[in-house]
């Protein structure tokens, strides 16, 4: 396996060994991959209405008043719990053919 | 010939052949149309923008091209409704979204296009439930539709508006969009016939986005040959059209008198299991039917609406937020229940739920590769009411439990089709719906066009 191919599947399993050693909070996730200049709450507060407002600044959305507990309870909500095989292609429709 | 209110709610191509036998006019027919659609508009609350000049002037035109003999097909001089998510240059398109009102766009969707080029004539545009989301019949800024065959309750949705009008003569076809099951569940209530096609037949160019892969465009008819007839008006691609597939369009209405006899249509027992007993009844009489005509029922296991729901909701929720966010920063008012989190789900989930996606539709082929067809009800409960969802079993219902037949559909991106099932009662119809693989469009017509000749439950129209 070349270097490429390599890198890939220690990615992988590094994203699998995650998900299946313990999910990790979603928001928690985000507020890490954002790279929006905030600390890394503790998970607690990650999960605190207050964070999630703190959050939807950094994404450019002034939350109005209790937006944040529903905000946070939405994103609770939608959380993936599946584990698909990480080599199956995702579904998304990309057609190479392009009309000028 | 006059126009009655008998004769609007006849089938659309009973309809095209009096026009093209000369035994009524366009303008005769407008005119009714409007004249019923003033009497009852007031209880159906059908309509956001109403077209009454507009049509009138067009269905001049129309028969005078029908006289110099420049007729543009079967849909020449017909009357219809879009739903309000479809583009039309220069005429409100709100989407059901009050703030929307005086949003007029500049081009016609493709639908739109298509639909003027084959000479119909737009009678308006079609309440819904706002951003065409769910399936109450519910509409907070245009106010709630009304199912025509019992006023007290819902037409479903959410192209509501659109299936109270082919129902009651207020239009002799509608194009809706479908996502969840927005054109076949109020088919289902309203006993039309709501077709929903294979993912890329129809153009969604220009129709307002809700998820783009999943969004649908699909006509409501009172007929299946009516469907088969506007689908090839509305099927295939245009050069520069990033929505459609480059497929053959096939004549679809010439594929319905196919024999059916042989045709296997693959049921799923334990998908079947929530549903109001009445649609059940209703169900069993037509699988009865269907075998009656020659078809073979087969039992088989598909993959759940449970088990498709997390998926179905990432990719929704992630596309939604991706085509609203412009209003989500700007008119966040318009969302509540914390629905601008969409905009904070991470890519990574999407891709996880569209990978899922890929493993439903594997297993959905592989599941029917014994079969031709499958078949189901369209809807679990038999009215809907505005006050919400009935409980079954002890268990009051979610949204997912009554789009638990259709969703499935839009999320694998299969060609399925509601038809005039039978009746619980005299004003309550119950839908079935056949499904089929890719762009299988015709055989699933053929069947379903077989059903309602043997049946004729598509001859009975509300009683207003």
């Amino acid at each position: 396996m070349g270097f490429a191919g390599e890198t890939l599947g220690r990615r992988h399993r590094s994203v699998e060994r995650g998900w299946l050693l313990k999910r990790r909070d979603v928001l928690r996730s985000l507020v890490g991959v954002a790279g929006v200049g905030i600390a890394l709450p503790s998970e607690a507060q990650a999960l605190s209405p207050a964070a999630v407002e703190e959050l939807m600044r950094a994404h450019g959305l002034e939350p109005r008043p209790g937006e944040g507990a529903q905000v946070l309870a939405f994103l609770l909500s939608v959380r993936p719990r599946a584990l698909p095989d990480p080599r199956i292609e995702p579904a998304i429709r990309m057609d190479p053919e392009v009309d000028p | 010939m006059s126009v009655t209110p008998e004769l609007l709610v006849a089938p659309l191509h009973e309809l095209s052949n009096l026009l093209d036998k000369g035994e009524i006019t366009s303008e005769e027919l407008v005119r009714a149309t409007i004249e019923r659609t003033e009497a009852l508009e007031s209880e159906l609350n059908s309509y956001i923008t109403f077209l009454p000049e507009r049509a009138l002037e067009a269905s001049r035109r129309r028969d005078e091209e029908r006289r110099r003999g420049e007729s543009k097909g079967p849909l020449h001089g017909i009357p219809i409704s879009l739903k309000d998510v479809f583009d039309t240059a220069g005429i409100a398109t709100t989407a059901g979204a009050g703030f929307l009102r005086n949003h007029e766009p500049t081009t016609d969707a493709e639908v739109t296009r298509r639909l003027a080029e084959a000479g119909t004539i737009l009678m308006g545009k079609a309440n819904l439930n706002k951003f065409a989301g769910g399936e109450s019949g519910e509409n907070p800024d245009f106010g709630n539709m009304q199912n025509p065959w019992n006023r007290n309750y819902s037409p479903s949705g959410s192209s509501g508006g659109s299936a109270t009008q082919v129902a009651t003569g207020l239009a002799a076809l509608s194009v809706g969009s479908d996502n969840g099951g927005s054109v076949r569940n109020p088919a289902s209530v309203c006993n039309v016939v709501g077709l929903k096609p294979t993912h890329g037949r129809i153009s969604t160019e220009g129709m307002f986005p809700r998820a783009y892969s999943i969004d649908h465009a699909g006509p409501l008819t009172r007929t299946v040959k009516d469907a088969a007839i506007v689908l090839r008006v509305l099927a295939g691609h245009r050069d520069g059209d990033t929505t459609t597939s480059r497929r053959e369009v096939p004549d679809y209405e010439a594929e319905l008198d196919g024999p059916v006899q042989g045709t296997k249509l693959g049921i799923d027992r334990e998908l079947t299991r929530v549903a109001e007993p009445a649609v059940t009844r209703v169900f069993e009489r037509a699988l009865t039917k269907l075998e009656e005509i020659g078809c073979e029922i087969v039992e088989l296991s598909l993959p759940t609406p449970e088990e498709m729901t997390e998926a179905m909701y990432l990719i929704f929720l992630c596309e939604w937020g991706a085509g609203h966010e412009p209003w989500m920063r700007e008119r966040p008012e318009e969302y509540d229940g914390g629905a601008r989190g969409a905009l904070l789900i991470p890519a990574v989930d999407y891709l996880k739920a569209q990978r899922e996606r890929r493993t439903f539709q594997v297993r959905a082929a592989q599941a029917m590769k014994g079969v031709d067809l499958l078949v189901s009800p369209t809807y679990p409960i038999v009215q809907r009411s505005h006050r919400g969802l009935p409980a079954i079993g002890g268990r009051r219902l979610d949204t997912m439990d009554v789009l638990r037949f259709t969703m499935p559909y839009d999320l694998l991106g299969l060609p399925a089709v509601s038809l005039p099932g039978g009746f619980a009662k005299d004003d309550a119809p119950v839908g079935i719906q056949i499904a089929g693989r890719a762009f299988q469009e015709a055989r699933v017509l053929r069947t379903a066009y077989a059903y309602e000749q043997a049946t004729q439950w598509h001859l009975r129209h509300p009683d207003i």
